[in-house]
């Protein structure tokens, strides 16, 4: 398997304040919000990267800059081994493509569903769009004339998914696809999903925060924690035996029908404008040691394809 | 006993017609109760916590008995309805933020809530005992610097915390009956944990009666005690949690169940329940999951079952009578 896409040193900060003018004459510093702070990762074709984190984690950000909708502050991207410019965009749009959380607001609801989905190729071509509302579960001619607030929640998801396959995508950034959708219809989503991925051999980024939603659909784990990776792997060892504190306890809070208890972590996710000194989980983590609070640990390799950033496995 | 309805029916009144929206619920809860309703979106579950707390919509129309600590609320004017809301029964909403002035700090909004219940239980409290008192509450749902907190308003304060100064706004109030309506759906995981665990405290150490609206069935799992499965305005399953999710009978609770994904995509499909909830305009005749429902013959599609009693709990289903 060759790697699709890599992520040297990303990170993404925005502003904090408006600066206006006067702030810019008379020196006030630049407060930043550090959404997406030196991450690297490479992503193996073909494969389904699961991406969790709690709210203000960095992963829709980490999408976002993905499918190029963002520019990094700092870092590098590579996609197929090239180098991701400015002048690359059109070319890179061309193969990648997101689904958004809320189908409601991405699709314009003046349009047809035939229009939404036959817009990324530019022209009309029934059979084509035919050919992707049927492979997304749909019956054409139900739907092909209605708008989309004529649809119940999980048509509009499936059109939303019809329109990113119409360009055949290499790589997919689905963000949180089914959380908005109840569960007996998320299950028809994710299934889906997992026939066309196989199907059309794509490589998918899932974020989403539902722990036991990225334990079905992911090859591959990433958890972040306040805009760094904290720890990737393998979905089968990340979240059956999760070496990183943080993933343990993120783990034992998700409520599950085999225990009948959660057990919630202390403490509140740290705020991206001031980070804690060294790791930016120490004020939570019940293993804490001196060094942590001092130096910021990198990720350190743990086998094959299994990164976690903690000094506990130096 | 200190919830009891009998019989209660709703409908909406709306330009497209009169549809009705719970069908012949029959619900008793005891004091120190923990109870969870799930169910999909629109399947009345939050109707039901509107119709105890008396805060429908004016298009709502009721029948039947909502017995609520030996009163009717259904027949009380809404005068006598204000003065039992917060100390009877208080309930918390998705998003907290909608629960507080958000014009005034935390501190005056819990003081004005220790007021109340001080003028309703004729108790007397000096100003400094009362700040006392708030400042005890906020501690013990482990909320760091409560000093810091009660000076500050709303907005600046994080979703969780929000969330935790409403449960202490409860806390100070001590209602008989807590509605907990989707109280955890807008925070993260880690927190709704927090939050999960401070209302099991709540009702372990001062016996509050809880009723817990979510979709969530591990949710539902972990912390109730008694769980209803509802479905298009009815209740399908009513049983001890344990043994609903453990044993699910009815067909749509055993589906649900099913479709909560719990083990990776190598090892196989997910179970969907096909088809997607109907609508309340165009209900099907019958028992309103016949359709979608796997185990469906021919009475379902004609007659709507009844509440059927089998092991302590009672189905809406043909199955098991």
């Amino acid at each position: 398997m060759s790697e699709i896409y890599s992520l040297k040193n990303v990170k993404k900060y925005y502003l904090a304040q408006k600066r206006g003018i006067i702030d810019a004459i008379v020196k006030v510093p630049k407060i930043y919000v550090r959404a997406l702070d030196d991450v690297s990762i490479s992503i193996a074709d073909g494969n389904v990267i699961g991406v969790v984190g709690e709210s203000g984690s960095g992963k829709s950000t980490m999408g976002k800059v993905m499918v190029t909708l963002e520019t990094p502050t700092d870092g590098e991207l590579y996609f197929k081994g090239k180098k991701v410019t400015k002048a690359e965009y059109p070319n890179i749009r061309k193969q990648v493509d997101m689904v958004f959380q809320n189908p409601a607001t991405s699709l314009n609801p003046k349009m047809k569903v035939k229009d939404i989905v036959s817009e990324p190729l530019g022209h009309f071509d029934e059979s084509a769009i035919k050919e992707v509302i049927l492979k997304v579960g749909l019956a054409y001619d139900e739907v092909k004339d209605k708008q989309s607030r004529e649809l119940s929640g999980g048509q509009v998801q499936r059109v939303a998914i019809a329109r990113a396959l119409m360009k055949r995508p290499e790589l997919l950034v689905l963000d949180e696809p089914t959380s908005a959708l109840d569960e007996s219809i998320q299950a028809q989503v994710l299934n889906l999903l997992v026939d066309l991925q196989s199907e059309y051999k794509m490589t998918y980024i899932f974020i989403t925060h539902n722990i036991l939603v990225a334990k079905y659909i992911s090859d591959y784990i990433v958890v972040l924690y306040a805009g760094k990776i904290v720890e990737y792997g393998p979905t089968s060892e990340v979240l059956s035996k999760p070496l990183h504190p943080y993933t343990q306890l993120l783990l034992s809070s998700v409520p599950t029908l085999d225990v009948k208890d959660v057990k919630p972590p202390i403490g509140d996710v740290p705020s991206l404008i001031n980070l804690p000194q060294g790791c930016r989980f120490n004020p939570r983590c019940p293993f804490v040691m001196e060094k942590c609070r001092k130096e910021e640990p990198p990720l350190i390799s743990q086998g094959q394809n299994y990164q976690v950033a903690c000094w506990l496995y130096e | 006993m200190l919830l009891s309805i009998k019989h209660l029916n709703v409908w909406y009144n709306t330009v497209a017609g009169k549809y009705k929206v719970i069908d012949d619920l029959n619900l008793d809860i005891d004091q120190g109760e923990l109870v969870s309703l799930v169910g999909e979106s629109a399947s009345g579950k939050s109707t039901l916590g509107q119709v105890i707390s008396r805060m429908l919509p004016p298009v709502g129309i009721t029948s039947g008995e909502v017995i609520l600590d030996g009163v009717d609320v259904l027949k009380l004017s809404e005068k006598e309805m204000t003065k039992i809301r917060g100390t009877t029964v208080f309930m918390i909403f998705q998003n907290p933020l909608n629960s507080l002035n958000p014009v005034k700090r935390v501190e005056d909004q819990l003081m004005e809530a220790l007021a109340i219940r001080n003028s309703r239980m004729n108790i007397q409290m000096t100003v400094e005992e009362a700040r006392n008192e708030v400042i005890k509450a906020l501690a013990s749902l482990r909320l760091p610097d409560p000093e810091k907190i009660m000076i500050r308003y709303p907005h600046e304060l994080s979703g969780g915390q929000v969330q935790r100064v409403v449960i202490c706004m409860a806390l100070l109030l001590r209602p008989k009956l807590l509605i907990a309506d989707e109280p955890t759906t807008a925070l993260d995981v880690t927190i709704q944990a927090q939050v999960v665990k401070l209302l099991k405290d709540l009702n372990k150490d001062t016996k509050m009666t809880i009723i817990f609206i979510t979709h969530d069935v591990g949710l539902a799992y972990v912390l109730s005690d008694r769980m209803l499965v509802f479905y298009a305005g009815r209740v399908m399953e009513q049983g001890q949690t344990v043994e609903v999710v453990k044993n699910p009978l009815h067909p749509y609770t055993s589906g649900l169940l099913a479709s909560i994904p719990s083990s990776p995509k190598h090892t196989g499909k997910l179970y969907s329940i096909p088809g997607s909830p109907p609508s309340y305009l165009s209900l099907p005749a019958g028992c309103k999951f016949a359709p979608r429902c796997r185990f469906a013959f021919e009475r379902c599609f004609q007659e709507e079952p009844s509440y059927i009693k089998k092991d302590n709990r009672l189905i809406r289903c043909w199955l098991y009578e």
